[in-house]
């Protein structure tokens, strides 16, 4: 399965294809060895400094003395810096890229991201790059004040804690007309819409003077699903909803990919995906998809007033991504409905990929079922009554917070499942 | 990574192997320089190079060494540095050669980036300080070695600091790079080698000597200069004779050293007519060693040290006869303090402000101390002249006589040293016979005294490079050989002639210097070598001027003003003569390169612009003037018809030589790369790159997307499978007529 992400699938970079030719134009080139564009940044690295020490040293001397051999040096040196410049242009030349998420991203699982590279140049390859990829959920929490003001930098700092970083290198060059593909393994924390974001390509390419960084626009917008969750069956329900509580290791008659997740003892060994085996660091599998059957309805109500706790409301979602998933393995799912809406048959993968994707955008809402004219109201503490338009009255799974933390489901009002 | 072939790149080891092998380049360069200082270090340059030599040969050599040894290196240098300071008179060769040993140290040990910085800091430091001290011409040639191994260096940093994955090493695999055979490691850079980034390559470097040489004369100067700083850290003895004191053998030990020890460039070489005497020094103190330059002389030039950029030489509005134009001297490290000068002259002027150290009455110039590199200075208003105007002299030494000062107080000159000779009973007793001899007892001028001594000297002795002094006791060797008739090279000439004028009574003194030189068929300036090296005296008129005498067999008699005998300068068109002529080059545009100099650059080239530009514009309006003339001529149908077949000529003969040089284009193509060039494939692809273009710009497709199939296996498909490709063009022609309708 995937998710439904929205795919942005142009190239990005100086030798994007497609990119529009601007005519040369002499003042906007003498401009920009002025004032370098916007977002793109240069940075003098160590020896880059040492070397502008150095040149500054012998140009004083050269001046002090009126040696024209230290005037040539002087000469050289600024020379080579400019030339470390022009080589570092010519290197970036003819280059973009893109992201590529794979696969489907779940809260609290490794994912990967796939950075394509492609370089356009005829006969110049390209060496020695990075590029900075972050993640970062579209909507950032505000941080716990405990009542008093925060500071700007705590602000900033809680802020910060949510946006995951990374770095990926070039080891070997890119020959000219070549590909490269470069992934970034990374394990989003919170379900819902992430900003997928290549903040930056740099180099310090050719000779470890200047850090160069073009700063790029290039963003994707990542649904993540809910993490997924163990849970208990309970009662009769148990043997018709399948096992207890863990995905199903089967293939399926589909063959669409679902996910990727770790190997467990009896998978098929060609279901092996060896490369995000060897970016992870350990033995990933490709999940398929099976035809669901006829089986249950999961009725789903996310009114505010009920689900108060944001934890519970994450489970909730975690508990009816997972409910769903396993009966559509066992062709148990019938169809889902949200918050007193229609119902949504789910017989296709694709439609239990929309059902994940709905979850990964769900949040409270302010009318509950109370108020929907379609839904009953159940007391408090009491499992809550299968909407009204729905025209199954029975195998309807509802949800219902338990204590503090928990989450359970109620199969026709008889608890069922539990997380 | 990229499914396709795998590309030709260097792994991690064969990355370190190829920065091991262009460290030890960059160490080697940077310790050729030594081999242009006069510091005594070779000895260490050499056993370094060996063993530089010998670890790029074999990189596993170090990692046998035991730990001990790397840890003691280091207070085993500063140790040597200490020790060295201490023994050492001078700064600056303990310097250079503690860079020696770090240069060895780091090029000999195994490095990671940072001592690889360090390694190239240190050789860029030896370079530099041999081009300073120096200003070779070779130092140019090392300057570029060492940059373009540098860049190649830093590169290649950069690419293994790409390839690092960071994890951590076993110790066999850090050294693994040192185990790798040299063939198959060259067979791996031939493999790995392409030309066209090697050539782009070397376009780059040859842009960045192109940018640094435009960088280098449009750096503004400014005059602040006050003399370079690192000669006071260094003595040099001089290698020529030409320093305060000579001895019996110093002149003569240069007539076997052919190097260049000046160039002298000439604005105008036409109206020079006779070899020049460059006057370096004036010894007026006799001993029986030899003369010197007496204490008071020496005490007189401290007196009258400035510092100064320009001197005048002759008061303003004296008229003389002047030639050369402008002389311009470039004096070789080594050769003296005191500058070379052929005559009077009107101003002369030095690069910079420097300590000058000048006797009027003498006419010398000196510096204050010996230069460690070449030294420049320009002349006007030259005037070659065998005399030298002294009116004070007689006064001088009218006032020594009546004051009697000590003859080696340095606080006041003693003219009456220049009568003063060998003295002792002895000495004297022949030194009057032999005047008598010359005079035949009468007292003559200074004048008819020095044309007989002249040839009395010539008569009795030869010239030779060997004196063999006859022996005796109670008088000095000057004055047996004198005495004798052996032969003698110019200082003994010129001493036993300096002698001989002051035992009757004239004052003379002996001059050292050198004379000719060959006028350099390239460049047109005088090369005036060691060989050239000369002593001669000079005598005073008893009036207002001292003679010049040249008493050595060749060097010819007293000189006059207007001596017919005019010598034809010699042209020296030999392959050395053009070697050196590049020196001179270099010295004249880069050296000597000032803000003057600056400044008439940029005068050229506006110049040279502006007349371009006038002369641009003058033969346009001549040729528009000449186009309307014969326009405006009468047309006839003959006229129309022949001007008709000559436009069709032209346009004709350029359509064949275009297409002829397509062709040779193409075959050139495919000699070069035969198996990559077949112009049915090229053809194919230009027509695929039509039918692509014009169907993006309507933004639909091409109607016969079965010629693109067909053009598609011509482009890419192998021969079997070709359809006919005349065919195919043809219906290409036509899908493209209906594309664009």
């Amino acid at each position: 399965m995937q998710s439904t992400a929205t795919f942005d699938q142009s190239w990005d970079g100086p030798g994007a294809p497609g990119r529009l030719r601007r005519e040369f134009d002499w003042h906007a080139l003498l401009w920009l060895l002025v004032f370098p564009k916007k977002r793109h940044r240069i940075a003098l690295t160590v020896p880059g400094l040492f070397l502008m020490a150095l040149a500054m040293g012998i140009g004083s001397a050269a001046y002090n003395t009126a040696s024209n051999i230290l005037f040539i040096t002087l000469s050289l040196l600024l020379a080579c810096l400019l030339l470390s410049g022009l080589l570092s242009w010519f290197n970036f030349m003819g280059l973009c890229w893109r992201l590529r998420p794979q696969g489907s991203w779940r809260a609290g699982h490794e994912t990967l991201v796939t950075v394509e590279l492609l370089n356009t140049k005829r006969w110049l390859p390209t060496y020695s790059l990075w590029f900075e990829l972050a993640t970062q959920p579209r909507h950032i929490p505000e941080p716990e004040n405990d009542g008093k003001n925060l500071r700007m930098r705590e602000i900033l700092a809680a802020a910060e804690s949510h946006i995951t970083r990374g770095r990926v290198r070039l080891r070997e060059r890119v020959e000219p007309g070549g590909t490269a593909t470069l992934d970034w393994g990374v394990k989003p924390t919170r379900r819902g819409e992430t900003i997928l974001e290549l903040g930056a390509v740099g180099s310090l390419f050719p000779f470890g003077f200047l850090r160069k960084n073009i700063g790029t626009d290039l963003k994707q917008t990542v649904l993540v699903w809910p993490a997924q969750v163990e849970y208990q069956w309970t009662g009769a329900m148990a043997a018709h909803a399948g096992s207890q509580g863990r995905r199903t290791a089967r293939a399926g008659t589909g063959d669409d990919l679902l996910a990727l997740r770790k190997y467990q003892q009896g998978d098929s060994h060609r279901l092996i995906h060896w490369k995000a085996s060897a970016r992870l660091g350990q033995m990933m599998v490709r999940q398929f998809a099976a035809e669901s059957r006829d089986g249950f309805v999961l009725d789903l109500d996310s009114s505010a007033a009920r689900w108060t706790r944001p934890e519970q409301f994450e489970l909730l979602c975690s508990l009816a991504g997972m409910l769903a998933e396993d009966l559509f393995a066992a062709g148990r799912l019938r169809g889902v409905i949200v918050n007193g809406g229609t119902l949504r048959e789910t017989r296709r993968l694709r439609d239990v990929e929309a059902w994940l994707d709905d979850l990964a955008r769900l949040e409270p809402v302010s009318e509950g079922r109370g108020d929907s004219p379609n839904r009953p109201q159940g007391g408090w503490g009491q499992p809550p009554l299968p909407s009204m338009s729905s025209s199954f009255t029975h195998n309807v799974i509802t949800f219902a917070p338990e204590g503090v933390r928990g989450v359970t489901a109620y199969v026709d009002g008889r608890k069922t499942a539990s997380a | 990574m990229s499914t396709a072939a795998k590309p030709r790149q260097l792994n991690l080891d064969e990355l370190l192997r190829l920065k091991w092998l262009l460290g030890g380049a960059l160490a080697l360069v940077s310790l050729w320089t030594i081999f242009f200082l006069d510091v005594e270090a070779l000895g260490l340059v050499g056993v370094a190079g060996s063993v530089i030599i010998a670890v790029l040969a074999w990189p596993q050599l170090p990692g046998r060494l035991p730990p001990l040894v790397w840890k003691l290196a280091v207070p085993a240098i500063i140790a040597a540095m200490v020790a060295d300071f201490y023994f050492s008179p001078d700064t600056l060769p303990v310097l250079i050669r503690l860079a020696i040993l770090l240069v060895l140290y780091r090029a000999v040990a195994y490095r990671r980036k940072r001592e690889d910085l360090q390694l190239l800091v240190l050789g860029l430091f030896l370079v530099v300080v041999a081009g300073v001290l120096t200003v070779s011409l070779g130092f140019a040639f090392l300057l570029l070695l060492f940059t373009a191994c540098a860049l190649g260096f830093l590169f290649i940093i950069n690419l293994i600091d790409a390839a690092e994955t960071g994890a951590v090493r076993t110790a066999e695999a850090e050294t693994a790079w040192t185990r790798l055979g040299w063939r198959p490691f060259l067979g791996r850079l031939r493999t790995v080698a392409d030309w066209r980034l090697l050539v782009f390559a070397s376009v780059l470097f040859l842009a960045v000597v192109a940018m640094s040489g435009l960088l280098f004369l449009v750096i503004p100067r400014f005059e602040m200069a006050s003399g370079f700083f690192l000669d006071r850290y260094i003595t040099r003895k001089s290698r020529s004779g030409f320093s305060d004191s000579v001895k019996f053998g110093d002149v003569t030990e240069l007539l076997r050293d052919d190097s260049v020890a000046m160039r002298v460039d000439l604005t105008d070489a036409s109206g020079i007519r006779e070899e020049p005497y460059w006057r370096l020094v004036v010894l007026d103190e006799y001993g029986p060693g030899g003369f010197k330059v007496s204490a008071g002389l020496k005490g007189e030039l401290l007196r009258g040290q400035r510092i100064m950029q320009q001197l005048r030489g002759r008061p303003l509005g004296r008229k003389v006869d002047e030639v050369g134009g402008v002389w311009t001297f470039y004096v070789e490290p080594g050769v003296s303090r005191f500058l070379p000068l052929p005559g009077s002259y009107g101003l002369l002027r030095m690069r910079d402000l420097v300590p000058l150290q000048v006797s009027p009455g003498n006419r010398l110039v000196a510096l204050r101390t010996e230069p460690m590199a070449m030294s420049a200075f320009q002349l006007d208003e030259v005037e070659l002249t065998p005399t030298l105007t002294d009116a004070r002299f007689p006064l001088l030494l009218r006032q020594a006589q009546v004051d009697q000062p000590r003859a080696d107080d340095p606080s006041r000159y003693d003219p009456r040293l220049t009568l003063r000779g060998p003295e002792g009973p002895a000495n004297e007793a022949v030194m009057r016979r032999i005047v008598g001899e010359i005079t035949g007892g009468a007292a003559l001028p200074a004048e008819e005294f020095a044309r007989r001594t002249n040839a009395w000297l010539r008569a009795k002795h030869a010239y030779a490079l060997s004196v063999k002094i006859p022996k005796g006791e109670g008088t000095d060797d000057l004055v047996r050989w004198l005495d004798s008739n052996e032969p003698g090279f110019c200082e003994y000439f010129a001493a036993g002639f300096t002698v001989l004028a002051r035992a009757a009574g004239h004052p003379a003194r002996v001059v050292a210097g050198f004379h000719g030189g060959a006028l350099n068929g390239f460049e047109n300036y005088f090369a005036v070598k060691n060989s050239n090296a000369h002593a001669w005296a000079e005598i005073y008129d008893g009036k207002a001027a001292w003679l010049r005498a040249d008493p050595t067999p060749g060097g010819g008699a007293i000189r006059t003003q207007n001596s017919a005998s005019g010598v034809q300068q010699e042209q020296d068109s030999s392959w050395s003569a053009r070697v050196d002529s590049l020196r001179v080059l270099w010295y004249r545009r880069i050296v000597n390169f000032d803000s003057r100099q600056q400044v008439q650059m940029i005068e050229q080239v506006k110049t040279f612009t502006t007349d371009s530009g006038s002369a641009l514009k003058a033969w346009l309006e001549d040729k528009t003037r000449h186009l309307k003339a014969w326009v405006a001529k009468p047309w006839d149908i003959t006229r129309i018809l022949r001007s008709l077949g000559w436009a069709v000529a032209a346009a004709g003969s350029g359509w064949l030589l275009w297409r002829l040089a397509g062709r040779g284009w193409q075959r050139w193509w495919q000699w070069r790369r035969p198996a990559e060039y077949d112009p049915v494939r090229r053809t194919a692809g230009r027509w695929l790159a039509r039918l692509r273009q014009p169907s993006e710009d309507r933004g639909r497709k091409a109607e016969d997307g079965g010629v693109i199939h067909e053009l598609q296996r011509l482009r890419y498909g192998r021969r079997e499978t070709w359809p006919e490709p005349r065919a195919v063009f043809k219906r290409a022609r036509q899908a493209r007529r209906s594309v664009k309708r």
